[in-house]
């Protein structure tokens, strides 16, 4: 199967995913390709995801606002500025957002196939 | 107490204000006796005359000398004493002039009339008052019937003889004598004596008034002392407190501080500062909070308590301390506001405390919520190649004890770190025992990320070699063994994974669940690299690792 096969309202979409936990990284990875969307870069780490987050073409992000202990606040920041639209998948809930990031759509793991659907939808209605 | 035939005139009958105005009165003035009826002065002249007798003089003189200095505070009682005694008197006493001029009150009294003692007539209708008018001594015969007041001093006056005495120009009071029958006629002899004795009454007086001055200085004195002691006191006991205490008067003025609140404001506050010793003030929030709005300016403001609030103070050298405060409005017998006393406890460990645990808390959620979505990713990959639900459960289930064993190992030191050996043998435990599987290399401490990931790695290598490789036949062998690489900036590790003497194996078509732990994972987590070799003698797999400080 291709993604180009895929009839979901996300597919075609291009994804930056910045996660740590490799075996999360794994099922977010298959289960983007499951909705027919494409990863175009992935990090595990806030210095790559820096660099990448500065270069990559992606639609969107997923960002895990945790990178090895680490904020991953100053990638936000970057692809905001890009304008690049970010979906943040936490394991603290939205609550922890500071003011100035209330308006990004929140994931909060574990989440299951048709809630990221949903939230990556959401993530790109807001251009 | 009472005595046939006498009554004590007490203080209140003669004294009060109320009951003088009562009995002395205007009415009596108006068309009552008048004053010629009562006296005799005239008679001291007219009675026999008798020579003067110095010695009984004298010797009273010298009596009450002797008394005034040895027993000063008696002194107007012996006066009284010496009277009656020289004079040959039924009643003697001395009659002082009250502070506000108002009447006369009886100080000391020898005789017959002793009951009466703290008794006295009002200075503008009685004996020493009309004594005091004239300045002249005056010789009166029952006064009670000018004065009827004076009918409750029993016994009756038969005569009464009053000469007055000064201090300086101010009349202050009577001597006087008393007769209770006509046993006793006074003539001018005892006049000149009981004036000896009014001059003497008059130094008397004036010592004891000196002496009540220095007994009232000493009681002042004394009593300042002690304030002075139970202050110095309690200083001691706020400068031994080990939290920061002042006090303020009822404007906010600073006027007192211990050493711990010098201590914790970080500078000497001085007397007289308003409100607080901090430097800088802010709410909980980190707002700044000017003085006047500070916990202790609302106690004083609205003298009350303000008890429950937190705060940050900062130092002059920037460092800041959160503090909780304590300020209680000072009030003195009459509940007027004097002033508020303030005490800050340093909180900031506790503050600490509680956000090391928020941090703690929140961390812990992550991890649990991150191990979570992990089994998901394990279970949900490991369904897209099980074929039965057997084979599902058991692969799932290896694979989450793997992730379960690699914790084990991690949490016996404290999440630090965890020795590869441990960690190895307790992931590969099962194949241990069946003996065809080697573990060694020197010791070497792996960091958390690195642990977990070696650990389902190896449990993949584990869970295929039991399926095809090695560990599927009864000849087969797996040999583990590491060593590390150390450059000039550089320390890596490499892991090897060698089988032998097993089915040959070739590359799977698909990449599973384990195949993509293997080289990816190890890439992605740990920026390490896998070299997988399918050789004839068996399945080889080399991981290498760099074991710098971010894995």
């Amino acid at each position: 199967m291709t993604t180009s096969d895929k009839n979901t309202a996300v597919a075609g979409l291009r994804i930056f995913v910045a996660e740590d936990e490799f075996p999360v990284l794994q099922l977010i990875e298959d289960m983007l390709e499951e909705l027919g969307c494409y990863v175009a870069d992935a990090a595990t780490s806030v210095p790559t995801a820096l660099e990448l987050a500065l270069s990559t073409d992606a639609d969107i992000a997923i960002l895990d606002l945790n990178l090895r202990g680490e904020s991953a606040f100053p990638v936000a920041q970057i692809l905001r500025d890009r304008g690049i639209p970010i979906l943040f998948s936490t394991g603290y809930g939205a609550a922890g957002l500071a003011p100035t990031w209330q308006d990004c759509p929140v994931i909060q793991k574990p989440f299951p196939l048709h809630q990221l659907a949903c939230a990556i939808a959401r993530t790109t209605a807001k251009e | 107490m009472e005595e046939e035939g006498s009554t004590s005139l007490g203080r209140g009958e003669a004294f009060s204000g109320e009951s003088l105005s009562a009995r002395a009165a205007p009415s009596d003035l108006h068309g009552g006796v008048p004053l010629s009826a009562i006296l005799l002065t005239e008679e001291l002249w007219r009675r026999p005359a008798r020579a003067p007798d110095y010695q009984s003089e004298n010797r009273a003189l010298a009596k009450l000398i002797e008394a005034l200095s040895e027993r000063p505070t008696t002194i107007l009682q012996t006066l009284a004493d010496t009277a009656l005694d020289t004079l040959d008197a039924d009643s003697a006493g001395l009659s002082l002039l009250t502070d506000d001029g108002t009447a006369f009150e009886w100080g000391a009294i020898a005789g017959a009339w002793k009951p009466h003692l703290g008794g006295g007539t009002p200075r503008e209708f009685g004996p020493c008052g009309d004594v005091l008018d004239r300045k002249t001594p005056m010789l009166f015969s029952h006064w009670e019937k000018r004065y009827p007041y004076l009918a409750d001093a029993l016994p009756l006056a038969e005569e009464g003889l009053l000469v007055p005495f000064y201090v300086g120009n101010e009349a202050v009071g009577t001597i006087w004598v008393i007769a209770h029958s006509n046993r006793r006629k006074f003539d001018a002899e005892d006049l000149r004596q009981l004036e000896s004795m009014g001059r003497f009454a008059s130094a008397a007086y004036r010592t004891t008034k000196l002496l009540d001055a220095e007994e009232a200085g000493r009681t002042a004195l004394d009593s300042m002392e002690k304030l002075r002691n139970s202050e110095h006191r309690l200083q001691q006991l706020l400068q031994a407190l080990p939290a920061a205490v002042y006090t303020t008067n009822e404007e906010g003025r600073i006027t007192y501080f211990n050493e711990a609140a010098v201590e914790f404001a970080g500078r000497r506050p001085e007397i007289g500062e308003m409100w607080c010793v901090t430097w800088r003030l802010f709410y909980p929030d980190g707002t700044p909070m000017a003085h006047e709005e500070c916990p202790m300016a609302v106690a004083l403001k609205e003298n009350r308590p303000v008890y429950g609030e937190e705060a940050i103070a900062e130092r002059p050298d920037g460092t800041r301390r959160w503090f909780a405060p304590y300020p209680t409005p000072l009030r003195d017998r009459s509940g007027r506001l004097t002033g508020a006393i303030n005490m800050l406890v340093d909180i900031t460990e506790r503050k600490e405390a509680e956000r090391r645990q928020k941090l703690l808390v929140d961390e812990l959620n992550h991890r649990v919520k991150n191990t979570l979505a992990s089994v998901q990713s394990l279970v949900v990959q490991t369904a897209k190649t099980a074929r039965t639900v057997e084979e599902f459960r058991h692969s799932v289930e290896g694979r989450i004890l793997a992730m379960s064993g690699a914790h084990d190992q991690l949490s016996q030191r404290s999440w630090v770190d965890a020795d590869l050996g441990d960690l190895l043998r307790s992931c590969l435990k099962p194949y241990l025992s069946k003996g065809n599987l080697a573990v060694h290399g020197e010791a070497i401490a792996v960091p958390p990320r690195a642990a977990l990931m070696i650990c389902m790695a190896t449990h993949e290598l584990a869970t295929n070699a039991a399926k095809y490789g090695a560990l599927s036949s009864e000849t087969g062998r797996v040999d583990v063994s590491w060593g590390v690489d150390v450059t000039e900036s550089n320390r890596a590790l490499h892991l090897r994974w060698v089988e032998r003497g097993g089915p040959a194996v070739t590359a799977p078509e698909r990449k599973g669940f384990g195949t993509r732990l293997l080289e990816r994972g190890i890439q992605a987590e740990l920026h390490g690299t896998t070299t997988i070799n399918f050789m004839p003698s068996g399945l080889e797999c080399e991981f290498t690792i760099p074991l710098n400080d971010d894995v």
